[in-house]
């Protein structure tokens, strides 16, 4: 009893490994893709105008392996670092082709004389 | 609700916008207004105020309040302006040809250019008394208002309207904005293309102030085979020799923008643009006889651009 104890222990040991080297792994690779569509998010995005101050770069990744693996739960997701220009309303607002004001009507215009 | 009347006085265009829910009945009155200060004001009308006051060469004159307000607002111009700009051209201005109103005047004068009537500092020898509302010309001296007056009417019938909402007045492009039609908004005020009618130059976003263009696109004529133009230089009494075509300045009141477009004409770019820039309360936008344009770092501030 005690050695098909032990064996089931072994089995869940082992199971829990491959699991977490596989996440760890798939993380591991999908980052740099990861990475590369913020990028060319960020690439998209409007020019940012002389007045707007530019978002700060993505700071570098803290620890050993860029996630958090969490047992049980939600599947792990991964920090997105998106590229949101300061002073515009809503991040879809700045990644929309921008529409330009229309120069308004003058009801009057001013000029040498006018007759 | 923007209400809108049109018409025409002083020979030139008239337009009185007033932003209120219901048409004010003050609207209705602005015509009259400006047929009262013609009346008084104008040189081309024989029994005008003015026209008394000139023939009255010599004597004191009593005169009315509004012909006394605005011979202030033109001693004040003189002031700020260091005598370039001065009621005491009259002379000058009919010896250049314009002896009667611009619409009868033909395009082509057969008489010689005169050689020039030099006025700077004639407002000097007019004498006047507040007290008595009095004013006593020298013998060589006539008075005509022009653009001053202009100015100060549509200062006028834009505060007299501001009691039925935010105003705007242009007498002939002389624009007086009583405050913005609605907190946070703007008017926008077109700056004609002298050299391109019917198109701007830019489109000005204006809050209470005052806008003004002088210019010698417009009111000129050819004597004597050259031509010549309405802004007199007092310092030689003959049009103004000048490299701008038409200054537009935006000030806090259409009076002082009247005044300083018309400096800016008779200074000509490079002093104008010192002069311009030193003050900042005036913004100007200047285009040249070259087609080249210039306006003051101020001037930025009330140019619309899109967003």
């Amino acid at each position: 009893m005690n050695n098909k104890k032990s064996w089931g222990e072994i089995q869940l040991a082992i199971a829990a490994v491959a699991l977490t080297a596989t996440l760890g792994f798939w993380n591991l690779f999908s980052a740099g893709q990861k990475q590369q569509d913020t990028k060319s998010a960020a690439d998209t995005a409007v020019p940012p105008t002389e007045d707007v101050a530019q978002a700060p770069a993505p700071t570098p990744m803290q620890g050993f392996l860029p996630v958090k693996i969490i047992f049980g739960g939600n599947a792990p997701q991964q920090n997105q670092n998106v590229a949101v220009q300061a002073n515009v309303p809503h991040a879809s607002a700045a990644s929309a082709p921008r529409v330009k004001s229309k120069r308004p009507k003058p009801p009057v215009s001013t000029g040498s004389s006018k007759p | 609700m923007n209400h809108k009347l049109e018409f025409k006085a002083m020979g030139c265009r008239m337009i009185a916008l007033v932003e209120s829910q219901n048409e004010p009945e003050l609207l209705q009155l602005v015509p009259l207004w400006f047929e009262e200060w013609e009346q008084c004001l104008s040189r081309f009308r024989p029994t005008s105020e003015l026209n008394r006051l000139n023939q009255s060469a010599g004597w004191p004159m009593q005169v009315s309040e509004t012909l006394w307000q605005v011979f202030q607002t033109a001693l004040e111009a003189e002031k700020r302006s260091s005598g370039l700009v001065t009621p005491t051209v009259l002379r000058a201005l009919t010896a250049a040809g314009y002896d009667r109103s611009f619409e009868s005047l033909p395009r082509q004068l057969e008489s010689a250019p005169g050689g020039g009537w030099p006025t700077a500092g004639a407002l000097a020898e007019v004498s006047w008394d507040a007290a008595t509302r009095s004013i006593c010309l020298p013998l060589d001296v006539q008075l005509d208002f022009g653009g001053v007056a202009k100015g100060w009417a549509a200062h006028q019938a834009a505060k007299r309207l501001a009691g039925a909402g935010a105003a705007l007045v242009s007498a002939g492009g002389d624009i007086a904005i009583s405050a913005e039609p609605s907190p946070g908004n703007l008017w926008p005020v077109g700056v004609d293309d002298p050299f391109h009618p019917g198109e701007y130059l830019e489109v000005l976003m204006l809050g209470r102030s005052g806008v003004a263009t002088s210019g010698t696109d417009y009111r000129r004529w050819m004597q004597g085979g050259r031509w010549n133009h309405h802004i007199i230089d007092p310092r030689t009494g003959l049009p103004a020799q000048t490299d701008v075509f038409a200054a537009t300045v935006v000030a806090p009141d259409a009076m002082t923008a009247e005044m300083a477009a018309k400096v800016v004409l008779l200074l000509g770019s490079e002093r104008a643009m010192t002069w311009l820039n030193a003050q900042p309360e005036l913004a100007g936008l200047l285009v040249l006889e070259n087609g080249e344009q210039l306006h003051t770092h101020h001037m930025e501030q009330f140019l619309w651009r899109p967003s």
